[in-house]
């Protein structure tokens, strides 16, 4: 484990940052939808309708992310589903709103965009159904009594309410009665008798049993005489349940006696029995004509299912690019992020320029960020790799065998090697973190054999920052001899020979640094100075500008660490903005 | 002049003490080159030499039992300190020098200067408070040219920032303030800006502000050289600080670096005739 795994760079961000990023790029309609659909979806039974989803992330509804695993970032997303159903036999089920919290998982991955950059992104396309939580199911609905009768309400609308069949001596009459629902029946009924249901369970067997208000009108075939009656009607028709559906076959008389539809006719005269004999037939028929009403009416286990599935289906393919490096050289692309979360700690870890390996030997590097928002590393290697290359380039022939002459006017000597590497706080005896410096020297002395001199010694990295600057804040990295007392004039020849050299190693290490994690630039001044002024991108993903601020460089002899601040200022409106304003997305009003 | 030993080779050798090495008595120049394997092998004995060596030559010598005249310890010290041929083109500044004023320059000392400009010289003074002369770059053009290679972007930095004030406090608690170059590297062949004069006569002169007065006077430029010179030596610690590294204490300076001193156990320069 190491602070750059197999790679050479690493960026830290907190699940602070991630979350302000996450946030504002969920007010970007074009990244993140805010309304999905019209879905035409079938509901089973014959049922079809359309969905409308409204995804939130407001004051009450917060949307929300979590780091799960290694790969796997968590998703909290509010939404609303609106289902449409238009030919829901309940009017009040024709629009069905269930509102829920969905979890999911989102897979850091990588790629090569439309762009031909490498980005860093979330996709979705291995979720399954299991994968997703619905959590806080509200709305759907619970299809009893009352939600079948409104439907034989409903139904009893469409229908004809005076059915008529031939009899003895004329014609029979019957009126089927539901309330005022048709005030012209003559006669009305008294007190206006709505149809009444309830559900009942009979030998195992659930039924909706309905009461419904007749009038019979039936000639008695004794001369103009008519047997007039109002009366009700008390049937029983099988409910059939499945985890998405209720329907009720109003034609299918049951069998069983003990449920058989029942006509009770308030008028005792003679003729009664007769009448009952003519008008059972017509009853039945006038029951048939509400047909098979049929409901959605999904379970909660259902609709949760349901919900899985439509939202797996939907994440599939999905994916949002969060990150890329932009190099400052045109036509450069630079090598692809591969990204770590490392949950125990809260924290997205990008790599950058695979060292060794290939994907399959990606490990997540260790967590240097700390208490810090935001943190680069540069790896031992690609330290120790700058510095020998400007070593080499500083004094050509150093390390190679023939060494590099210097010359001052205190004396002359050859510089057979020089090596320097990032150490530990503590290491040597030196406090904090340094660059060890290493490197032996043939020294010319006049009429005296020439020794070799062995020397080493630490070099500290002296970090200012500028969080203030109007220009944008910077931080300046000043290399310091250690084990000088620096009014000693003794010390100029090798502080003016090792500052220099270690002012470049920084830049060296640094620039690169800055200049693969897509980051501006530093500078350098002509003092050995390195100033790092914009370390990381400062657009991201479009709607928000991020600025990172480096505080300090610590140095160990895992390389360079250098812990920042994130500042995140929105290119539009901010939520914040929007609160101040008092116009925060409602859930009716995305 | 060395003082000759009895022998006539300018060594003496008398009887070791009880405890420790033979003494070398070193007080001639053969001496000191025909005994350089006995000197050697002395220090070699002794692993605190690597750093007496770069702290003092001649006492670390003396420490490992070599002794040294004082025009042998003397000559040890200049050897070190400056090469022959800046040691030489010294002699020949000095003694131009002196002949053109008339009496000893010493450019290293402010107020000496101050004396030759404004009263051998009637300069007038210039108002160089706040002024930095021009040096030359720490790292020659030829390897900042192979560096800026290492960059990935040398055409895209940003240019430097300036430091605000007031600037906020740097992380490293004994932060060092910020030195100007060494003197070594003033470039006598920039340009210098004309300056106004001063309204007083300055009672010293430094190297750098020397540097302002180069287009004023022709002598200016070689008591400059020679100023430069006088500063550029190779610095030797004083007998107190010495004993320091001689019992294994920390200076604070250039020796604290070294490691070790290892003379070569054959000759690699052929020895002076």
């Amino acid at each position: 484990m190491s602070n750059t795994a197999n790679f050479d760079y690493c960026v830290e961000l907190s699940l602070d940052a991630v979350r302000q990023i996450f946030h504002l790029a969920f007010k970007n309609e074009d990244l993140f939808p805010h309304t999905v659909g019209p879905i035409d979806i079938d509901l089973g039974g014959g049922l079809t309708g359309t969905v409308m989803v409204s995804v939130l992330d407001d004051e009450s509804r917060p949307a929300d992310l979590a780091f799960a695993d290694a790969k796997h970032i968590r998703f909290d997303v509010p939404n609303d589903i609106t289902i449409e159903i238009p030919s829901a036999p309940d009017p009040n089920l024709s629009r069905i709103t269930l509102s829920s919290t969905a979890r999911f998982p989102g897979r850091l991955n990588s790629w090569v965009g439309d762009d031909g950059q490498p980005w860093l992104g979330i996709r979705f396309d291995d979720v399954t159904p299991g994968d997703v939580d619905v959590i806080g199911l509200t709305g759907v609905p619970v299809i009893g009594a009352q939600q079948v009768t409104d439907a034989i309400h409903s139904k009893y609308l469409t229908l004809p309410h005076r059915y008529t069949a031939p009899a003895p001596g004329g014609t029979a009459e019957l009126l089927v009665y539901d309330g005022t629902a048709d005030t012209t029946l003559l006669p009305p009924a008294p007190g206006s008798p709505a149809i009444t249901g309830s559900l009942e369970t009979v030998g195992g067997t659930e039924y909706l049993k309905l009461t419904v208000p007749i009038h019979v009108d039936v000639p008695t075939g004794y001369g103009s005489y008519h047997y007039l009656s109002f009366s009700t009607v008390t049937c029983w028709r099988a409910v059939v349940r499945t985890d998405t559906t209720i329907t009720v076959d109003m034609a299918d008389e049951p069998a069983d006696p003990t449920v058989a539809t029942q006509v009770v006719l308030d008028n005792a005269s003679p003729g009664h029995d007769q009448v009952l004999a003519q008008l059972r037939p017509l009853v039945i028929q006038a029951l048939g004509g509400f047909g098979t009403p049929t409901s959605a009416a999904y379970s909660q286990a259902a609709a949760i299912a349901r919900i899985q599935q439509q939202i797996a289906d939907y994440l599939h393919d999905l994916q949002f690019a969060l990150y890329t490096p932009v190099s400052n050289q045109q036509g450069v692309t630079l090598s692809t992020p591969v990204g770590f979360l490392l949950p125990a700690t809260g924290t997205l870890a990008v790599l950058m320029n695979r060292r060794s390996g290939t994907a399959a030997d990606d490990v997540a590097p260790d967590d240097f960020r700390g208490a810090a928002d935001v943190a680069l590393a540069v790896g031992r290697d690609n330290v120790i790799e700058k510095s020998t290359a400007v070593i080499d380039a500083a004094f050509p022939g150093v390390n190679t065998g023939s060494g590099a002459d210097i010359n001052r006017p205190q004396g002359h000597a050859t510089l057979k090697t020089c090596h320097a590497e990032p150490s530990d706080d503590g290491a040597h005896g030196k406090h904090p973190g340094h660059l060890w410096i290493t490197g032996e020297a043939e020294v010319h002395i006049d009429c005296w054999p020439d020794p070799d001199v062995s020397f080493s010694g630490p070099v500290f990295i002296d970090a200012t920052p500028h969080p203030d600057d109007p220009a944008g804040c910077w931080l300046e990295l000043k290399p310091r001899a250690g084990d000088f007392d620096v009014g000693e004039s003794c010390c100029d020849v090798l502080l003016d020979i090792l500052i220099p050299i270690v002012g470049w190693i920084m830049l060296a290490v640094v620039e690169n640094l800055i200049d693969k994690i897509g980051g501006q630039i530093a500078t350098e001044t002509a003092d050995a100075t390195v100033q790092v002024v914009s370390p990381l991108p400062t657009v991201v993903i479009g709607i928000a500008q991020m600025e990172c601020c480096l505080d300090t460089i610590v140095i160990s002899q895992q390389g360079f660490v250098l812990p920042g601040s994130v500042r995140i200022r929105r290119d539009g409106r901010s939520f914040d903005d929007l609160q101040s304003q008092g116009a925060t997305p409602r859930p009716d009003q995305p | 002049m060395a003082k000759r030993s009895d022998s006539g080779t300018g060594k003496s050798r008398p009887a070791p003490p009880a405890a420790g090495p033979p003494a070398l008595k070193i007080t001639t120049h053969r001496a000191l080159v025909g005994e350089r394997t006995a000197i050697i092998a002395a220090l070699a004995a002794d692993p605190r030499s690597s750093r007496m060596l770069a702290a003092n030559p001649a006492l670390a010598l003396r420490a490992v039992g070599v002794q040294l005249s004082p025009a042998i310890a003397d000559h040890i010290l200049h050897a070190v300190q400056q090469p022959a041929e800046v040691r030489s083109r010294r002699a020949e500044l000095i003694t131009a020098l002196t002949k053109d004023l008339g009496t000893a320059p010493h450019p290293s000392d402010p107020a000496r200067l101050a004396e030759i400009l404004f009263g051998a010289l009637h300069l007038h003074p210039l108002a160089t408070a706040g002024r930095q002369p021009t040096y030359l770059p720490a790292i020659p053009a030829a390897s900042q040219d192979r560096l800026r290679a290492l960059l990935p972007t040398p055409d895209h930095r940003l240019p430097a920032r300036s430091v605000p004030t007031p600037p906020t406090e740097p992380t490293a608690p004994t932060a060092p303030p910020t030195r100007p170059p060494p003197v070594w590297r003033l470039d006598l062949d920039a340009p210098v800006p004309p300056l106004p004069r001063a309204r007083s006569r300055p009672k010293q002169v430094t190297l750098p502000e020397l540097w302002f007065y180069l287009p004023s006077h022709e002598l200016v430029r070689p008591l400059l050289e020679l100023g430069i010179l006088e500063v550029s030596v190779m610095p030797v610690l004083p007998p107190g600080a010495f004993a320091k590294v001689r019992d294994g204490g920390q200076t604070g300076g250039l020796t604290d670096w070294i490691e070790s001193v290892t003379f070569p156990r054959g000759s690699r320069k052929a020895a002076p005739p």
